[in-house]
């Protein structure tokens, strides 16, 4: 619905030059991946006189209904100032129903360790704003610079029934060291589960009264969630005669990252953070001595020396390496481009066009993250489901590179 | 005209039948994963299904069975303990949060599970009815075994691959299942029609009863015994007649040990194909025989068997550099034996501390890398002929039966388990005679108890039939007395108490385990609360077939 031509006075003052308003509904379906209803034989080593069978780990459920996605958006694109300013929003809110479960854990009565089912749901919610300034315009000189903000919500609304209300879904491709991208009703779909600290009711932290180190409780226990509070990325372009410039800024703000790296090296003793390990500490928390429930729970008094005692290293939760809210502001791309003149071009017979470019990309960094790069993801894009994006297990920082090219046209 | 109409017939009949023919395909029949094998031969399924009967070895998976399973119960029943002090098993403990005895909710709902479910469904497309009778024959054995260890458990709802939580069934409904389903398979075994054939049973249970059907259906008798003797405790045994169903079908099932059915293995350079006791796979090194078994055996128990040496003892146990038979107590661990007491390890170790199997191979019995697995003998069937008539009073059947039983295992390990015993240790004629004609022993009928029985099947289950034996122990409640002679069956079996009985029991005895953490301590919290299997104390609720 384009307002602007429905109400051609809207554009009269000067202000508004083009203004669109749309809206879309879709209904989309995704089948399960090939072959994923067939349960598969496995080899049985078992004393046989001919090859043996059994049934593998996973029931591929003949049963299986394709999962629906609908989708609702609604967006305005608007033009003012002669076009030098241009808004494009819009808000979607996708509800998938019916997701196939893939691989999930359930009672062995199923006959199978693994089940796949149509058991979950989510809905994923976003807001997508490019904001386009066109500040200069002359003849010889262009200045552009288009801000893209994105902002996305998304909960977990159904899981399979067999998984329990404190245990997570996860698709073992995200499953890193012991933390795993595990999904956790009524969560966002970027968490991360894991071992954490036992607390008191009160929330203090529990120390085992017999080595003064913490106690931790194991297995997967909602401890971060990945989804940023926005990202912002901003092209400046700058184009003078020949010469063009354009330099791409990444900001990214929230989202936790989970350090697997530094959770190694704290264990190995290679880690900075084990530099004072000779300095005898006491931990802050209260003992697990019985009374840790009550209105006077012990205060922890033990001394631990780290240098005697490895598991005051070995022993923290992953919990403890999860980096809450890190942010980054990245120069992803700087590319700097010369259009080679027509007199130099028209030489050579049928060559349309030339350019010679420079580019460098990721050439600063700044972020809070104190591990090496922020813009991790533990499994290529490959891997179904959310990724394996902040997760930082051994990964190594984007490397800063420079390109020098040639483009031309015939 | 005519020729037309025949014509018109003809064709729609074709068309009918195209028609027909054409929709009983499903597009995933057609169209076969290419990667994978959606199809297999029921001959090449049925062998990894009689390996979940011990050890379970696939690629997805390994252990499931009662062997794994059988190192842990055997510290309930005492049959051995570790070398650990204050163990959790030795305490009459149990696990949460872990998988361990476990291995037999693995082996009935995973190993066997949906292959069983295949053997019948193709077998019976495939009219191979042996093979059908065969897969019921083990599905009954699951049901039995597993409620017997589990107690209440899935069953109706157990193989629907749509449910996420599965309902739990009573453990009467299980001993009604497991006896229906025996009924089945005897139907099916009693076929000769379609393809039935012993030549094709034997290619997929060759290492097993190798194709030989009359001995699958003593299997199923035996199954139908052990489910009534095993309720000798309740109130419906007598009002029933269930002692005369135990003797129909104890008498019905195998009675000489060529029908025994054992598991065996092909032994080789993997784990896969070698005994899980044996050296080999050295699952059993820390592990040693119990005191109670060493002394009843060395004829130490005042009170049953008194100043008898066992002449099996050199076959099922293991001496010690004084030469004698000591055990552990299962929750003391090491403490209380002297050194030169110290029992080597089962597979012969002379380092008697040493959890390592020795340079040359010295094991016996069912450790022994090759060694076949009994599941059920010919021996324990007369015993439970000798229970069930001596509680119907039959003293002379009884006595026959008691006789019978011991001579069947002596028979058994002289034959089957002779390796690496010194000659001057092995048992003659004479010696077997000598023992069974010693009076105490073998009393006259008149002068029969429980405890004699079940004493002695508790012996001649040593090692590999511990399910069962605990089934025993919990049916007559460990320390339960005998009212005819005010006795103790299990003379001088003594619990773990106080300290030594684990804090969470709250001063009870164990009667069950829990369900397999990973299956149902995880994915089926529901039922799990409904039961009361989340409270510390679950493993000592009593069983539904020990009460009266």
């Amino acid at each position: 619905m384009i307002l602007t031509d429905i109400f051609p006075s809207l554009k009269k003052t000067n202000i508004l030059d083009y203004a669109k308003f749309r809206a879309s509904l879709a209904s989309t379906a995704r089948l399960n991946d090939p072959y994923s209803n067939q349960s598969v034989f496995v080899n049985n080593q078992n004393s046989s006189t001919i090859p043996g069978f059994t049934y593998g780990f996973t029931n591929n459920n003949p049963e299986l209904r394709r999962e629906k996605q609908q989708t609702y958006e609604i967006g305005t694109e608007l033009r003012l100032l002669k076009n030098k300013i241009t808004i494009d929003a819009s808000y979607y809110n996708t509800l998938c129903t019916d997701q196939i479960a893939q691989g999930y854990r359930a009672s062995y009565a199923t006959g199978y360790i693994l089940n796949t089912t149509n058991a979950a749901s989510l809905r994923n919610e976003g807001v997508e704003i490019t904001l386009s300034l066109n500040p200069i315009k002359k003849k010889d000189f262009n200045w552009n610079v288009v801000f893209n903000f994105n902002h996305m919500w998304s909960k977990v609304l159904t899981l399979p029934e067999s998984i329990g209300p404190l245990n997570d879904f996860y698709n073992s491709d995200t499953y890193v060291s012991n933390v795993r991208g595990g999904l956790v009703r009524k969560n966002p779909t970027g968490t991360l589960t894991g071992s954490k600290y036992t607390r008191n009711n009160s929330g203090q932290i529990l120390i085992s009264a017999t080595s003064g180190i913490p106690l931790v409780t194991g297995g997967n226990a909602l401890i971060a969630d990945r989804t940023p509070d926005f990202t912002l990325g901003t092209t400046n372009s700058f184009k003078y005669k020949n010469w063009s410039l354009s330099i791409l800024w990444d900001l990214r703000v929230g989202g936790d990252i989970y350090n697997g790296t530094e959770q190694v090296l704290v264990g190995l003793g290679k880690s900075p953070r084990t530099k004072n390990r000779s300095t005898p500490l006491i931990v802050n928390g209260v003992l697990n001595d019985g009374l840790q429930n009550t209105s006077t729970p012990t205060i922890n008094t033990i001394v631990v020396n780290p240098n005697f005692l490895s598991t005051y290293y070995t022993f923290l939760p992953d919990e403890e390496f999860i980096q809450k809210n890190v942010n980054w502001l990245r120069l992803r791309d700087v590319t700097l481009n010369y259009k080679l003149p027509t007199r130099l071009i028209s030489r050579i017979k049928s060559l349309k066009g030339a350019s010679v470019f420079l580019t460098g990309n990721d050439l600063a960094l700044i972020t809070n993250y104190r591990g090496a790069d922020p813009a991790v993801n533990s499994n290529n894009p490959g891997s179904v489901g959310v990724g394996g994006y902040g997760i930082d297990l051994g990964s190594a920082p984007t490397p800063l590179s420079f390109s020098f090219g040639l483009r031309a046209n015939f | 005209m005519q020729n037309k109409i025949s014509k018109l017939l003809i064709t729609t009949g074709l068309f009918c039948l195209l028609s027909t023919l054409s929709c009983t395909k499903k597009i995933d029949d057609a169209y076969l994963n290419p990667n994978a094998a959606v199809v297999q031969p029921i001959e090449s399924i049925l062998s990894g299904v009689i390996g979940s009967f011990t050890a379970f070895f696939s690629s997805a998976g390994t252990g499931y069975g009662v062997q794994a399973d059988g190192i842990l119960l055997g510290r309930y029943i005492q049959y051995w303990g570790t070398q650990t002090n204050g163990e959790n098993y030795g305490q009459m403990g149990g696990t949460i949060g872990s998988d361990a005895s476990g291995g037999l909710w693995a082996a009935v709902y995973y190993g066997q599970g949906q292959n069983l479910n295949r053997i019948v469904q193709w077998g019976t497309e495939q009219q191979k009815w042996d093979y059908v009778g065969a897969a019921l024959a083990i599905r009954a054995w699951g049901w039995l075994e597993l409620t017997n260890i589990y107690g209440d458990a899935i069953l109706k709802e157990a193989f629907n691959t749509n449910l996420a939580q599965f309902h739990y069934d009573t453990q009467p409904e299980f001993y009604d299942s497991c006896r229906s389903i025996c009924f089945r398979s005897l139907n099916y075994l009693n076929r000769t029609d379609g393809n039935v054939s012993a030549s094709n049973l034997a290619i997929g249970d060759a290492y097993f009863y190798n194709g030989d059907v009359n001995k699958w259906k003593k299997f199923v008798y035996g199954l139908l015994a052990r489910s009534y003797q095993d309720l000798s405790n309740k109130t419906i045994y007598s009002t029933n007649g269930y002692a005369d169903s135990a003797i129909k079908y104890a008498t019905l099932s195998m009675s000489s040990n060529a029908e025994n059915a054992a598991v065996r293995v092909a032994g080789g350079l993997t784990s896969a194909v070698n005994n899980y006791f044996g050296p080999f796979r050295a699952n059993i090194g820390a592990i040693r025989q119990g005191g109670y078994i060493a002394d009843l055996m060395s004829g130490r128990n005042t009170d049953a068997f008194f100043n008898v040496n066992d002449p099996r003892r050199w076959y099922m146990l293991r001496e010690n550099t004084n030469g004698t038979f000591k055990g552990f107590v299962p929750w003391l661990g090491t403490s209380g034996l002297s050194a030169g007491d110290y029992p080597q390890n089962f597979w012969g170790n002379t380092t008697s501390t040493s959890t390592a199997p020795p340079a040359v191979d010295s094991s016996r019995y069912l450790y022994q890398n090759t060694s076949p697995w009994p599941m059920m003998t010919a021996s324990e069937m007369q015993f439970i002929l000798a229970e069930a008539a001596l509680l119907k009073g039959d003293r002379p059947t009884a006595l026959a039966a008691y006789i019978n039983g011991i001579s069947l295992n002596f028979d058994m390990i002289t034959t089957t388990y002779p390796q690496n015993v010194r000659v001057s240790n092995q048992i003659t004629p004479a010696l077997k005679l000598a023992y069974l004609t010693n009076p105490a022993v073998v009393p006259t009928a008149a002068g029969l108890t429980l405890k004699h029985i079940m004493l002695q099947k508790y012996i001649a289950l040593f090692g590999w039939g511990v399910q069962e034996t605990w089934t025993d122990l919990r049916k007559y409640h460990y320390t339960d007395l005998d009212p005819l002679t005010g006795q103790q069956v299990y003379a001088q079996f003594t619990p773990p108490t106080g300290v030594n009985l684990i804090s969470t029991n709250n001063g009870k005895m164990v009667n069950r385990c829990r369900p397999r953490f990973n299956s149902e301590y995880l994915y089926n919290i529901p039922e799990l609360t409904r039961l009361g299997a989340l409270n510390t104390d679950y493993n000592t609720y009593e069983m539904w077939f020990s009460q009266k």
